[in-house]
């Protein structure tokens, strides 16, 4: 059975709200500076030499590029924030099976075709002058 | 009455819920993007990382700031071959062609390069000397092949070389070289003087977070991507996988001059690119040096001027300059850091060399 709000419920109402106002206002401010990180990128390299670094963003595109490597060849996926090694000319397979990685400072590592595919990790220097 | 009320305040509710919740949304949604590019230019890589909320401002913007780089290359490239498209659009090549006949009226970004040079070429009474070109061009710097030239050849081309008979007009924003043969060389101002103008560029377009890097030569606005100082290291002269030193760096540039760089060996002797205005020779007195001011037009000429002089008068001169700091690495295989840089910078000293505190 519905009653008449009494002016204790209004003010709890109101309260309530204005609690909720306040946090939301903070929390966007809050946002907005620190808390969501810049993508991050992946750097493939053969041979110790960089062939290509790639942007990991939901924004990118799905792509998947093939690379060179000293045995054979090796297909690179990237899909949003991951990338995997999908195929890979190498009798054990462990990069393949290695499977996605997305976080700072993980790698694959193609030991017959030297090939190692790492996320940018943020502690390293972000320039360097000479 | 009451039902009405009810109604009326349960309406209201609502609608500030439906506020609340679709602003949290879009409060998440509001990410950091990054957007970075890089360009072939000044004969190096110049890269332009810039971030911030909105993804197509920050494109727009660096978009931008390589075409105005781009202005500038083109405005000061000193070797495009005479009667071509691109020696004409060279304001550099028409100021040295018509050297002992003409004024020639310049853009005015290769006039304020002109002005900011000829300030440090006053400050350093000929120790930074833009008319340097004949003595660059008998090493064979900037083209195919270097040579080291005969005493006689290196005495007509410093001859020639005389700041002093550079004359500018600032009212007709002309420039002109009094004797034929004479020739200015912007290799060590217009790097560091395009970084500059493709920050501001980035700045006056809303950019808040963003670092222009031209081959080493860096210019930092406010913080990186993870809300800290950008962390700019300084290479090992004669290691390149290693640091020396680690910069804390926000809205303000960084340059480096070293002798690693651009160099040839003739009969077991290096000879590189940074060349005495008064003796004809490369200088040894330091292995590289590392200048960071506000502004990066100022931060390459530094870099190049300090480079020249001896390591105790290089650090001298940059503590008597206002807002520009010094990291030298001498011939002697020592660190001196000016003082206003030590909570700046994290020496990473290793077994090459000794920091020298003092």
């Amino acid at each position: 059975m519905i009653t008449a709000m009494t002016k204790a419920d209004k003010i709890f109402i109101l309260g309530v709200l204005l609690v909720g106002i306040t946090a939301y206002l903070i929390k966007g401010s809050l946002l907005w500076g620190a808390v969501q990180p810049a993508h991050m990128q992946a750097v493939v390299k053969v041979g110790g030499e960089v062939i290509r670094t790639v942007q990991l963003s939901p924004e990118e595109t799905p792509l998947r590029f093939s690379v060179q490597g000293k045995q054979g060849l090796a297909v690179v996926e990237v899909s949003g924030e991951k990338i995997r090694m999908l195929e890979a000319d190498c009798p054990d397979q462990i990069c393949v099976k290695r499977g996605w990685i997305s976080s700072a400072g993980e790698s694959i590592i193609c030991v017959p075709n030297e090939i190692v595919i790492y996320i940018d990790a943020p502690t390293a220097v972000d320039a360097v002058t000479y | 009455m009451l039902r009405k009320k009810q109604v009326f305040f349960f309406s209201l509710l609502v609608i500030l819920l439906v506020l609340l919740t679709s602003g949290i949304y879009f409060g998440l949604g509001q990410r950091n993007y990054e957007y970075s590019s890089e360009e072939f230019l000044m004969d190096t890589l110049v890269s332009i990382k810039a971030s911030g909320a909105n993804p197509a401002l920050l494109k727009e913007a660096v978009t931008g700031a390589f075409a105005e780089m781009r202005r500038l290359e083109q405005l000061t490239d000193r070797f495009p071959a005479p009667g071509t498209n691109a020696f004409q659009i060279s304001d550099v090549c028409r100021i040295n062609e018509a050297a002992g006949s003409a004024p020639v009226k310049v853009d005015q970004d290769v006039f304020a390069m002109l002005l900011l040079s000829r300030r440090y070429y006053e400050l350093t009474q000929g120790t930074f000397d833009i008319t340097i070109g004949p003595v660059m061009d008998v090493w064979g710097f900037g083209k195919p092949e270097q040579t080291v030239p005969s005493s006689y050849d290196l005495q007509k081309a410093l001859s020639l070389v005389n700041g002093g008979r550079l004359l500018l007009d600032e009212q007709e924003q002309t420039a002109f070289l009094q004797s034929p043969g004479m020739s200015v060389d912007l290799g060590a101002v217009a790097k560091g003087y395009a970084v500059e103008k493709a920050a501001r560029f980035l700045e006056e377009h809303g950019v808040e977070r963003a670092l222009v890097n031209a081959g080493g030569n860096i210019r930092t606005i406010g913080k990186n991507k993870e809300g800290s100082a950008w962390k700019i290291g300084i290479q090992d002269p004669r290691n390149g996988a290693e640091l020396v030193g680690v910069l804390s760096l926000e809205d303000e540039s960084a340059v480096t001059s070293g002798d690693y760089n651009r160099f040839f060996t003739s009969q077991g002797v290096r000879y590189h690119h940074l060349i005495s205005p008064q003796t004809g020779y490369p200088v040894n007195k330091n292995m590289s040096v590392t200048v960071v001011t506000h502004d990066g037009g100022q931060a390459d000429i530094l870099s190049t001027t300090l480079f020249l002089l001896d390591p105790e008068e290089a650090l001298q001169l940059a503590e008597e300059l206002e807002e520009t700091e010094a990291f030298l690495v001498t011939a002697d295989q020592r660190i001196l850091v000016t003082s206003g840089l030590r909570g700046k910078v994290e020496v990473k000293q290793g077994d090459d060399y000794r920091y020298d505190k003092s």
